[in-house]
């Protein structure tokens, strides 16, 4: 029993860490009213947690805990992309203005908690850990959704809440029906339940799986349950609204793929049904956003589009569709945090959040305006950026999976995107601004502008290494 | 207690919670039918851990009522927050944010 507690403890440091840091930096958030200690030992915490992250040992059995978790290399590249997204959440909240100086301290203690949650949902082998995962990423994203204080924002809070806990519970109820069909929990004794079933048990076995993956659906904002996704976006601080276009997306389609590899025999009936679904999110994400006038709903509709391509990954169901999605979702964490950290900015300045704060951008801030333009055709998987390799081989891989118009549906998406994406470059450049006022970035800002800007570009010209780390950690047996 | 009607019961509990969430306007009332497919949840794991003989189950639904009760505190946090800034608890009247 001790051993095997000790064993688990030595691969799982680094959620423990995190954890504790959650606790440590809410008490020094309530405790000092000044946010510097909280911010002081959020960084510790996020500094000691990657360490332990870069030196933990491969587990002489991957699953720790009893089986309730397993920390496989596949995982590992969710714990990296968890713990980055934390990172760079937490430059954009100390850099913004709108969050209330007094409750800093308490958002970044929900945030380091948010990143334990998403580790655990990639590392979840378990109904049990996959729902407690979900729910603690869910309730502190409620929390801060609702941080300003402001109706917007109240309202935001409510309508993430009530859509979120009513998606939660129809999981909660598929994973019941689940358990009732089969009188398993761990994902691998599911995977040798559901072989057993058929007839009767094998239709009631669909009805489980869809209600379970309605509540993934609505953590990955797939259509038909991404209506959230806006309201929520449009009114959380734009610091969060980074976090949830990037953290839970990621994290959800890591659980998406471990619950479908547990429901193997499940997924020939269920793939077509993705598939429009994959379809359908991507047009309409696409198509919506053309029509926004306020930029944080604007790249709402563009991350459903974005998680539209991602989900190519998962239908195409193939090694190398793994490796594409895991390709597109580091590619997607530096230019949609680039692009939010540029948000943040001009919101600092202009107290604005409308397209037309972004008019002239390139007279008051050459270097944001560049950098958001950077982003931006990342985002548009225009070469020799990022955004493109990971695109290109997501296309690669539905084509290799024999869905061709999976492939050409993208493309055509794509094509679209580039237009909301190119008015607002042609906003920042070509359309004279009002105030000639300069917009100077906080520090942190420039941080993280940098970071992501160099990795944008530096991995998009020099793939090599990415990609074979990458291929590395991806494989098709999940379980 | 047979096992069949134990689970219509919990069946029913889903669907009343499901109801529930189309037809309240109250933010209280829709947090109370969620509730209630929470419970209907818990219900069936109680239920089959008995048939089954499988202990983790019976932790599940423990969990589920802990989690419940996290929900409740989160969810009325953001009520009284809402009811502070927009004078309203009704989700009908909450209609800022569109587009």
């Amino acid at each position: 029993m001790s051993t095997v507690l000790w064993e688990s403890l030595s691969a799982w440091w680094p959620e423990l860490i995190l954890s504790l840091g959650a606790l440590k930096v809410i008490l020094a958030g309530v405790w000092f009213k000044s946010p510097r200690g909280a911010l002081t030992f959020a960084w510790l915490f996020v500094a000691a947690a990657a360490a332990a992250l870069w030196v933990a040992p491969v587990p002489p059995s991957t699953d720790v805990f009893f089986g309730l978790i397993v920390c496989d290399p596949f995982s590992l590249v969710f714990r990296w992309l968890a713990l980055g997204s934390v990172a760079i959440t937490l430059l954009l909240m100390s850099a913004s203005r709108e969050l209330p100086l007094s409750l800093r301290g308490e958002g970044m203690g929900l945030l380091l908690a948010i990143g334990v949650g998403l580790m655990l949902m990639a590392e979840a082998n378990h109904l049990l850990m996959a729902y407690l995962a979900m729910e603690l990423v869910s309730l502190s994203a409620y929390l801060l959704v609702g941080f300003l204080r402001d109706a917007r924002s109240s309202e935001a809070a409510l309508k993430y809440l009530l859509f979120g806990a009513l998606a939660s519970g129809i999981m909660l109820f598929g994973m019941s029906l689940l358990f009732a069909l089969t009188g398993q929990l761990s994902f691998p004794a599911l995977l040798e339940a559901v072989r057993g079933l058929s007839g009767p048990m094998a239709s009631a076995l669909l009805v489980a799986v869809s209600l379970m993956l309605a509540g993934l659906a609505f953590k990955i904002s797939m259509v038909p349950f991404h209506m959230w996704t806006p309201d929520a976006y449009e009114g959380a601080p734009a610091a969060v609204t980074a976090l949830l276009s990037v953290g839970p997306k990621a994290a959800g389609l890591a659980l998406f793929l471990r619950i479908m590899a547990a429901l193997a025999p499940a997924w020939p009936a269920l793939a077509p049904t993705v598939l429009g679904l994959t379809v359908l999110t991507m047009t309409l994400g696409n198509v919506v956003a053309l029509v926004q006038t306020n930029v944080k709903r604007l790249l709402a509709y563009s991350t459903i589009g974005q998680v539209g391509y991602l989900l190519i990954g998962v239908v195409a169901h193939t090694a190398l569709g793994h490796e594409a999605l895991l390709l597109y979702l580091v590619a997607y964490l530096f230019m949609n945090f680039g692009a939010f950290a540029c948000v943040v900015a001009v919101v600092n300045e202009t107290g604005s959040e409308s397209l037309e704060a972004f008019r002239g951008l390139s007279k008051r801030a050459p270097a944001l305006a560049l950098s958001l333009a950077l982003f931006l055709l990342s985002l548009a998987g225009i070469p020799p950026l990022l955004g493109f390799f990971g695109k290109f081989l997501l296309f690669q891989s539905a084509l290799d999976a024999s869905q061709a118009w999976l492939a050409i549906a993208g493309a055509v998406n794509s094509a679209v995107a580039l237009y909301y994406y190119a008015n607002l470059i042609r906003l920042m450049y070509f359309v004279p601004s009002e105030s000639a006022r300069p917009v100077r970035p906080a520090a942190a800002l420039h941080v993280a502008l940098g970071l992501c800007a160099a990795a944008t570009l530096l991995l998009g010209l020099f793939p090599g290494a990415l990609l074979e780390w990458l291929s590395a950690h991806a494989s098709l047996n999940l379980l | 207690m047979p096992v069949q009607s134990l689970l219509l019961l919990s069946h029913a509990l889903f669907c009343l919670g499901i109801y529930g969430i189309l037809t309240r306007r109250h933010a209280i009332g829709l947090l109370l039918s969620i509730e209630l497919i929470l419970n209907a949840a818990a219900l069936n794991f109680v239920l089959f851990s008995r048939a089954f003989g499988h202990v983790q189950a019976q932790a599940f639904a423990l969990f589920i009522i802990a989690l419940a009760a996290c929900e409740a505190v989160v969810g009325l946090a953001i009520i009284i927050r809402l009811s502070r800034t927009a004078k309203t608890v009704f989700a009908d009247h909450v209609d800022l944010l569109k587009g």
